[in-house]
């Protein structure tokens, strides 16, 4: 049997799942105000959009009329492959300069699985892949920080925005940035939207 | 976890290997070889690997980590496999100024404080201090090692550097330096510190190193090889046939250049010791032009030009090497040998090109390649 190349990457998205963000998809969330798309995954429209646009290809009409992206992302299910849809949306009224990943929580994309509690701060990352296939994985604080681990060029990016962040958000009494960007392979442009 | 080394698939060349296993054994290791045998390349090697700072990323969808690290978990034959969190390399060139406060600690002047004193942290000092913390490894690159005292550079810290006095050990060694407040304390190197020096021998310039310095350390030996200049230059591994009047492409001016490094190497090894000899690397100081004879030939010259400089240095003052070695009394040589007497004396030199032309020096190279 010939072995499959293994895909290059073209382009990766992360964004860190904040203590609100973890509750809210672990459904325990008691904040009343987090809202009906409490377990939607947010980022920020403007910065986002064509990351995430070059990820979700597919061009839908939803339910309720609105025009949307998806994208058919591939997860191992025991020893098979499975795809399941996932959805990004424009911004709702309510949150006129946010996209969003809707029902990430709910999707088998993640492996159904919830992030673990004990592996530090956790990112989600969505990654298009040279075979035209996309995934959707956890990564962990810890993981990234021990070497060997994660590639350098991920690793270089994630810790690194953390740092832009964290200096960005212990400057601000309110409204704190999480810790979002990408990595375009293509082209080896690193954003952190902390550095905007 | 660490991995054994049959399971390390990264590929680890033999210098390289030897060197980080003479590291886990001896913890100190000294590179020693002839200028351009590639001390330097092998450093930067060793200093990359010893990081094992995941050179580049891999790629396994399906996996946990879908982009993960190439190289994998560091190799369980490798200097502490088990300190994964922080492994630093802690680089420096030692010269004839270099001091015990430059390396490890001493008194200043503080100069924002006149009348004041700080306490230095120096190299090797503060690899220490890194090596100490736990999931912590240090490594200290010491280059040109016998360009300085290196004796009063390590000072009293000689005497805990060998692998049984380290701390922790049963024979750990405790020395005093200064702590951060200029007071003596007892102090020992820590397991997970390393230290590797590299020198050249033979280089005239420099004092020998003491036998009770050089015997603290592992030493890890380079030579000049034929078999990496060979390629570099286009040829096949081994010489093959004799070579023509005049040189018909490329290859036959690299041919006699090859050859002629390698009896000049031999003539070197016989008359001062290996040590002087001139290592391949000095011969590969650009990429070699294998389509074009003048460039070729322009290439040769500028090698041959090393390699004369070389000679001379060795052989200064010995017109009668020199003239041995150039040929100087054979009638095809561009090197002509004149004789006479001085105040008494019988007295000689060698008259020819300084820079021979390149259908000279391809007559030179034939005919030293031959000798």
């Amino acid at each position: 049997m010939t072995q499959q190349p293994k895909p290059d990457p073209l382009i990766l998205v992360y964004k860190e799942l904040t203590d609100r963000e973890l509750k809210k998809l672990q459904a325990i969330s008691n904040i009343t105000q987090s809202g009906g798309g409490a377990r939607d995954l947010r980022v920020p429209a403007k910065t986002f959009r064509s990351a995430m646009h070059r990820i979700f290809t597919t061009t839908k009409t939803a339910s309720n009329g609105k025009t949307i992206r998806t994208a058919q992302v591939s997860y191992r299910n025991g020893n098979d492959v499975g795809t399941t849809e996932l959805e990004y949306w424009p911004p709702t009224d309510s949150r006129p300069r946010e996209d969003r990943v809707a029902r990430v929580h709910a999707s088998p994309a993640l492996g159904g699985r919830l992030p673990a509690s004990n592996r530090g701060r956790v990112f989600v990352l969505f990654i298009r892949w040279s075979n035209g296939e996309v995934g959707c994985y956890y990564a962990y604080e810890n993981d990234l920080r021990r070497r060997g681990v994660w590639g350098p060029e991920v690793r270089d990016a994630i810790l690194g925005c953390m740092t832009d962040t964290d200096l960005k958000n212990a400057n601000r009494a309110g409204n704190k940035v999480s810790v979002q960007g990408y990595i375009d392979f293509t082209n080896g442009e690193v954003f952190c939207h902390a550095s905007v | 976890m660490p991995v054994s080394e049959e399971e390390t698939e990264f590929e680890i060349e033999p210098d390289a290997r030897a060197v980080l296993q003479a590291l886990a054994r001896r913890k100190n290791v000294i590179i020693t070889g002839p200028p351009g045998t590639g001390k330097s390349r092998l450093l930067n090697q060793v200093r990359a690997l010893f990081e094992w700072d995941s050179g580049s990323t891999g790629s396994d969808p399906y996996g946990d980590i879908p982009l993960p690290a190439e190289r994998g978990p560091i190799p369980a034959w490798f200097p502490s496999p088990d300190q994964i969190e922080s492994r630093h390399t802690f680089p420096t060139v030692f010269d004839q100024n270099t001091k015990y406060r430059d390396f490890m600690r001493g008194l200043v002047p503080q100069v924002t404080n006149p009348g004041a004193f700080i306490v230095t942290s120096g190299t090797l000092y503060r690899a220490s201090v890194h090596a100490a913390e736990d999931g912590n490894a240090a490594l200290v690159i010491v280059d040109e090692i016998n360009r300085g005292p290196a004796v009063a550079a390590f000072g009293s810290a000689l005497v805990g550097l060998e692998s049984d006095k380290r701390r922790g050990a049963e024979g750990e060694q405790r020395f005093e330096i200064l702590n951060d407040f200029g007071e003596s304390v007892t102090y020992s190197l820590p397991p997970d510190l390393y230290v590797l020096g590299a020198m050249n021998e033979a280089d005239t310039s420099v004092e020998p190193l003491d036998v009770a310095f050089l015997r603290r350390f592992a030493p890890y030996r380079l030579e000049p090889h034929a078999e990496v200049l060979r390629p570099h230059l286009g040829l096949g591994r081994t010489p093959d046939g004799t070579l023509p009047d005049t040189p018909s492409d490329p290859s036959t001016v690299y041919e006699a250049l090859a050859r002629a490094w390698a009896r000049v190497n031999h003539q070197i090894t016989l008359a001062r010791g290996a040590a002087y000899q001139l290592g391949h690397g000095a011969l590969m100081h650009r990429t070699a032009p294998t389509a074009d004879l003048p460039a070729a030939q322009e290439y040769t010259q500028e090698a041959w030009a090393t390699l004369r400089g070389h000679l001379d240095e060795v052989f200064y003052g010995d017109t009668r090497a020199m003239v041995d070695l150039l040929l100087a009394e054979d009638d095809r040589s561009p090197y002509t040998l004149e004789e006479g007497t001085f105040a008494g004396q019988a007295v000689s030199r060698i008259l020819g090109p300084t820079r021979p032309d390149s259908e000279q020096l391809y007559l030179l190279l034939r005919l030293i390649s031959q000798e």
